[in-house]
């Protein structure tokens, strides 16, 4: 007796056994994503993934600057076109220094945006500040579908230079584009700063090689031995080049100026002083686009190449400078790679602000909130992913070609241009801040210049493809505020009324029903799930949907001697299980006494295409059911062992 | 008189007609064999216990049947207990 009192005793005085949490293995899925994006950063890098003044040039400034490589290209294109013959070179000139002239001003607009708001400036925010939510949207989504038109345009020009050189690539074009677009949406899946690195070099390797071929180009120009390559090929003039076609090919060339909002959305990716160090870059930025599209429509001006299908007016502009020596020829080679890559890479620039813009509207509710979640790497993965998938569609849709595209391109972004110049024409009107007045004068001078702009591309691009923008920018922004008003009223609901709701009497009865299908292990762990419950009623409901079905199960039930446990077999003559089975929680529920839980046991599925080999009968039921008050409903997994 | 289900009263002697919707297989483990049955009219369902019985000849799901007896209460809702039964031929026959 007394032996058994002290190893009771020791018992009692034995320590509690450790509580050991063994860390559950990662997925397969996981370990290929962390191989694939490297390993996971922890919230307090966001604030590491800053960019110096040079690598944010290359981030921000490769959309604009690659457009130097198409944006002469398509004034060119639209004058031949019109068909007036060599008299279009004589228009290339004119009508680069006019688009010159509308950058200046974006520069000075911009200027002012950065500096009154230096942590998120882009044209969102600066509308949505002055103007409004409404015209946000309208800002928002006219940019969202420009940076979508980035990558499709950039990438697509990208592969036109890479089928200049080498034309037997022309024919694969589309899968080309599309494995840029993947290798790019993959850089920037790993992070800003990363994608930063990769992309720094070419950027850079881009402008010193087309600095090179403007000066050695304007030198022979000067020196009296760079000669029109191409004379006698030349359209015949079938009329004089009018006011219309003159303003058709400036419509065409402002693609050249889509890119210079970049830096103004991206002020926070700057290292402080962040509005200093983005406006100077802003200023670097823009003489870099002003030397380069001058540079090349000079010398187009010069040279008179005309655009052929397989042939950019790039290519042609360096063959004619540098000539068809080995050595010109290798020169001619390293131009077009840069080419390639700095144009797929400007794809990169909309990679680093659709994402942030789309989370912007997210974060007022006018998007998914899912693209306010940063993913892996500390980037909106969401977000990158969408755009790479609207621009892969877009590349299939229009065979990677660039002037099919151009139409629709740079409307959103002068859309975008007019309200945030306006916004910040009211804004200086509202603020008052020193020096407002300059201000008021360089914004408002900003939103008209590219108001009429605007209005010059929706005219003479509409029938050119222009439409879909106009047209579709609207939709989108209903589609937005319909979200919107859902996202709202969610909110509403969840908010008022917690208090009394957690006042309500509980429930004095609660049922637990367990769903079987056929007598398996599944169900015996649904069943001893359901018995943990203590409900005041338990039971299995079958749907007898076959009748032969039922009698099996019926047999099984006795034979297994399942105790305590009635088993209710439900007529189904329509074989609607969910409408059965919603008769059956009724039944329970109309006392307005009773909660029921309704167990629905399934098969846990190790793998994703394990979904596809089993029907979804369980979740259809709980769709229904979960619309019925007071009722829930709670899966619960069979584990099985992995087939080796 | 035929009565809707969904008119029933407590400790009223009624005759309703209906179809089978629910039979509940209760366990072999009760001491008594126990048939439990609901039936719905489409104005409600009202449940009949059975004693003595696994199953009744006859009675399926989906079959209309009649029911004459007392309306009790079981656990919270009406019930006949061992009513009298006529099986009815489906309807529309």
């Amino acid at each position: 007796m007394s032996k058994t009192r002290e190893s009771l005793q020791a018992e009692s005085l034995r320590p509690l056994p450790p509580i050991y949490v063994q860390n559950p293995p990662e997925t397969r899925m996981y370990r290929a994503k962390c191989k694939l994006l490297g390993r996971p950063l922890p919230n307090d890098e966001l604030e590491h993934q800053r960019l110096g003044k040079p690598t944010a040039l290359a981030v921000f400034a490769s959309d604009a600057l690659s457009s130097t490589a198409y944006a002469s290209e398509e004034i060119i294109r639209a004058l031949v076109l019109g068909g007036i013959g060599v008299a279009a070179f004589n228009f290339v000139l004119p009508i680069t220094l006019a688009l010159v002239a509308v950058l200046v001003i974006l520069m000075f607009s911009y200027r002012q945006t950065i500096k009154a708001y230096p942590s998120a400036g882009g044209a969102y925010v600066v509308t949505k500040d002055n103007l409004g939510l409404l015209p946000a949207q309208f800002a928002g989504v006219a940019l969202l579908t420009d940076y979508i038109l980035t990558v499709s345009v950039s990438v697509s020009a990208g592969v036109a230079a890479l089928y200049s050189a080498a034309p037997a690539l022309h024919p694969y074009r589309v899968p080309i584009a599309l494995a840029f677009i993947a290798i790019i949406t993959w850089g920037n899946l790993r992070g800003v700063k990363e994608s930063g690195k990769i992309f720094a070099a070419p950027t850079y390797f881009f402008l010193f090689s087309i600095a090179f071929m403007i000066i050695v180009g304007v030198a022979r120009a000067l020196a009296g031995d760079l000669h029109a390559a191409t004379a006698e090929a030349m359209p015949t003039v079938t009329k004089q080049a009018g006011l219309f076609l003159i303003l058709h090919a400036f419509a065409s060339g402002g693609a050249a100026m889509t890119g210079v909002e970049a830096i103004s959305n991206g002020v926070p990716a700057f290292r402080p002083p962040e509005w200093k160090n983005a406006r100077s870059t802003l200023m670097v930025m823009g003489s870099c686009l002003a030397f380069m599209f001058i540079g090349i429509s000079w010398l187009a001006h010069i040279i008179k190449p005309i655009p052929t299908d397989d042939k950019t007016v790039l290519s042609a502009i360096s063959t004619a400078v540098f000539g068809t020596s080995p050595m010109g020829h290798v020169i001619f080679l390293v131009i077009q790679g840069a080419t390639m890559l700095i144009l797929v890479l400007a794809a990169n620039t909309a990679f680093a602000d659709f994402p942030r813009l789309a989370s912007f509207h997210a974060d007022d509710a006018f998007m998914p909130k899912q693209l306010t979640k940063r993913g892996h790497r500390l980037v909106f993965s969401n977000g990158i992913v969408a755009l790479a998938l609207c621009a892969a569609f877009l590349v299939v849709i229009f065979s990677a070609d660039v002037t099919h595209l151009i139409p629709l391109y740079a409307i959103g972004v002068f859309t975008s241009f007019t309200l945030s110049q306006t916004g910040m024409a009211v804004h200086h009107i509202k603020e008052k801040e020193e020096g407002w007045r300059v201000g008021l004068v360089i914004n408002a001078t900003g939103a008209l210049s590219t108001g009429v702009v605007t209005i010059v591309i929706g005219v003479m691009k509409f029938m050119h493809g222009a439409w879909v923008i106009i047209l579709l920018v609207p939709i989108m922004v209903y589609a937005l505020m319909r979200l919107n008003k859902q996202y709202e009223h969610e909110h509403d609901e969840l908010t008022k009324e917690s208090r009394e709701a957690l006042a309500r009497p509980v429930l004095r009865r609660h049922v637990a029903v367990v769903l079987v299908g056929n007598l398996d292990s599944s169900v015996a762990t649904g069943i001893q799930y359901a018995r943990s419950l203590r409900a005041d009623g338990l039971r299995a409901v079958h749907v007898a949907v076959d009748p032969a079905r039922a009698d099996t199960l019926r047999e099984q039930w006795l034979d297994l001697n399942l105790t305590k446990v009635p088993l209710d077999i439900v007529h189904c003559p329509d074989r609607r299980i969910d409408r059965a089975l919603i008769d059956v929680v009724l039944r329970e529920t109309s006392q307005g006494d009773t909660e029921v839980s309704v167990i629905i046991p399934r098969l846990h599925r190790h793998r994703w295409w394990h979904q596809l080999i089993h029907d979804h009968t369980a979740n259809a039921i709980s769709r229904s059911l979960e619309g019925i008050e007071h009722v829930n409903v709670t899966f619960v997994p069979h584990r099985i062992a992995e087939l080796s | 008189m035929i009565s809707e289900i969904g008119d029933l009263r407590w400790r009223t002697r009624v005759t309703v007609e209906g179809t089978v919707e629910v039979i509940r297989l209760q366990t072999s483990a009760h001491i008594t064999a126990l048939l439990e049955i609901i039936i719905t009219d489409g104005t409600g369902s009202v449940c009949a216990l059975f004693t003595g019985y696994r199953s009744i000849g006859g009675m399926a799901l989906g079959t209309r049947v009649r029911l004459h007896g007392l309306i009790i209460e079981e656990q919270g809702r009406l019930a006949f207990f061992n009513p009298e039964y006529t099986l009815l031929p489906a309807a529309g026959h």
